[in-house]
């Protein structure tokens, strides 16, 4: 109950004083890059407190991932706010390029045939 | 077994004889600027390790455009463990992070082969297997031959790997035509449009140095010189740079091109306050109030601070 009652409190304060910093110089309301280009690029909520419930999905999910704690500072740190919003409870359903082989040898035939039908591209040396 | 084996292979041979549109069409009527092979120079080949294609071809585009970095170094930044891959949008982070433009390129083999034609390798997602049963990959395009009707890619274990164009194709549909390029800021993707590259600048913009977006703005201008977003955003830029005259440049410019573009008023009115010229100051904010808009807070917000200046003011001089 308390966890559950904190953490939006702890989103508030923390928006609040985004609110407070992302503006620069502090005594200005200039209209910034990053509200120009949210507003171009997907019509998104300039919500700071949604901002700050993204990085905190994408920030366990990759904990889930096996990504490390300062790995993950890091990286969330390079993604914009467009871009966490736009992952945001999406990662499990992303495509991760890998690359390396991990067919089950029922369907390796019909990869094999299809590779060599110029469908697929699985074994290069087809 | 029999009976199992001839759909499937009316299926494969189905399935093969129809040609990706895209390759059809060049191959049919192969435009004349695409009809001599080529193949970029000097393009950092790492053979990958277990499912770090991610890695590999991040490191490939960053060499090809002046950034050396192992694939090794750019592990902690794109591979995840827990799916054995890289997500897409953490390799056009992670390219941006070494001060690279990551513009995402549109869906045809034609922008792809423009930019592989002036020297920059592309950077793109192919499903190697089928939708049912994807294999994910991220490979580096780096040249192609028409004629012989292949592309050339640094692939996996692979260097200068020849894929038939119209298997390239449907691999890399199947990855909805992800291809991204980077390049060093200043260098415009050919195939750009204003809005989305507006967008890969403020994205580079956010944890660089000022002056490698300061190129990036300056020649997204010469290309679109009346562009709100980009003058705006140079205007910006040169503000949190507490360059005012340079950022009121941009903003009078942004007005002489949009009159009714409210935020250009609004941030002249904030410059000229702190410049002290209240009056226009004022004049400005009023007329970005009146068009209102998106960021009518900010216009509102700006109009009371001069208004209390001017209070202020008048005060004073009584």
């Amino acid at each position: 109950m308390i966890n559950t009652l904190k953490k939006p409190v702890m989103y508030t304060m923390m928006a609040a004083f985004l609110a407070g910093g992302i503006a620069a110089p502090a005594t200005a309301d200039i209209v910034d890059n990053k509200q120009l280009a949210m507003q171009s690029e997907l019509q998104m909520q300039r919500d700071s407190v949604l901002n700050l419930m993204a990085r905190d999905d994408v920030q366990s999910t990759m904990m889930a991932y096996g990504i490390s704690a300062t790995d993950i500072e890091n990286r969330i740190n390079n993604l914009t706010e467009a871009e966490l919003l736009q992952i945001q409870g999406q990662l499990d359903q992303l495509p991760a390029g890998e690359g390396a082989l991990g067919a089950v040898l029922t369907i390796l035939l019909i990869f094999i045939l299809l590779d060599i039908a110029g469908v697929t591209d699985i074994f290069p040396g087809i | 077994m029999k009976a199992l084996l001839l759909p499937l292979f009316s299926l494969i041979l189905l399935a093969s004889c129809v040609s990706p549109p895209q390759s059809a069409a060049l191959l049919h009527e192969m435009p004349a600027q695409f009809s001599d092979a080529v193949l970029v120079p000097d393009v950092p080949f790492y053979p990958q390790e277990d499912y770090q294609c991610g890695p590999a071809a991040l490191a490939t585009v960053l060499g090809a455009s002046q950034v050396q970095v192992s694939p090794d170094d750019l592990v902690p930044l794109v591979y995840v463990p827990g799916r054995q891959g890289s997500f897409q949008i953490e390799m056009v982070a992670a390219a941006r992070s070494f001060g690279r433009l990551a513009y995402q390129l549109p869906p045809t083999l034609q922008a792809m082969f423009s930019e592989v034609s002036r020297g920059h390798p592309v950077l793109v997602m192919q499903n190697l297997g089928l939708d049912w049963y994807p294999q994910w990959h991220f490979a580096v395009l780096k040249g192609f031959d028409l004629v012989q009707g292949h592309v050339i890619l640094n692939s996996a274990l692979t260097e200068n790997y020849e894929v038939p164009l119209a298997t390239f194709e449907r691999t890399w549909a199947r990855a909805d035509h992800w291809a991204v390029l980077v390049v060093e800021p200043g260098i415009m993707p050919l195939s750009a449009t204003p809005e989305r590259y507006f967008n890969a600048v403020v994205a580079l913009e956010g944890n660089n140095p000022a002056e490698l977006s300061s190129r990036a703005y300056q020649s997204g201008l010469e290309r679109w010189p009346g562009n709100s977003s980009l003058l705006m955003g140079y205007g910006n830029l040169l503000y949190s740079q507490d360059d005012l005259d340079g950022a009121a440049r941009h903003y009078r410019q942004t007005i002489d091109f949009h009159p009714d573009y409210a935020p250009a008023y609004n941030n002249l009115a904030q410059i000229l306050l702190q410049q002290s010229e209240l009056a226009q100051a004022l004049t400005l904010a009023d007329k970005a109030v009146e068009l209102g808009g998106d960021f009518s807070d900010n216009y509102a917000g700006t109009r009371q601070r001069i208004q209390a200046a001017i209070k202020a003011q008048s005060r004073q001089s009584r």
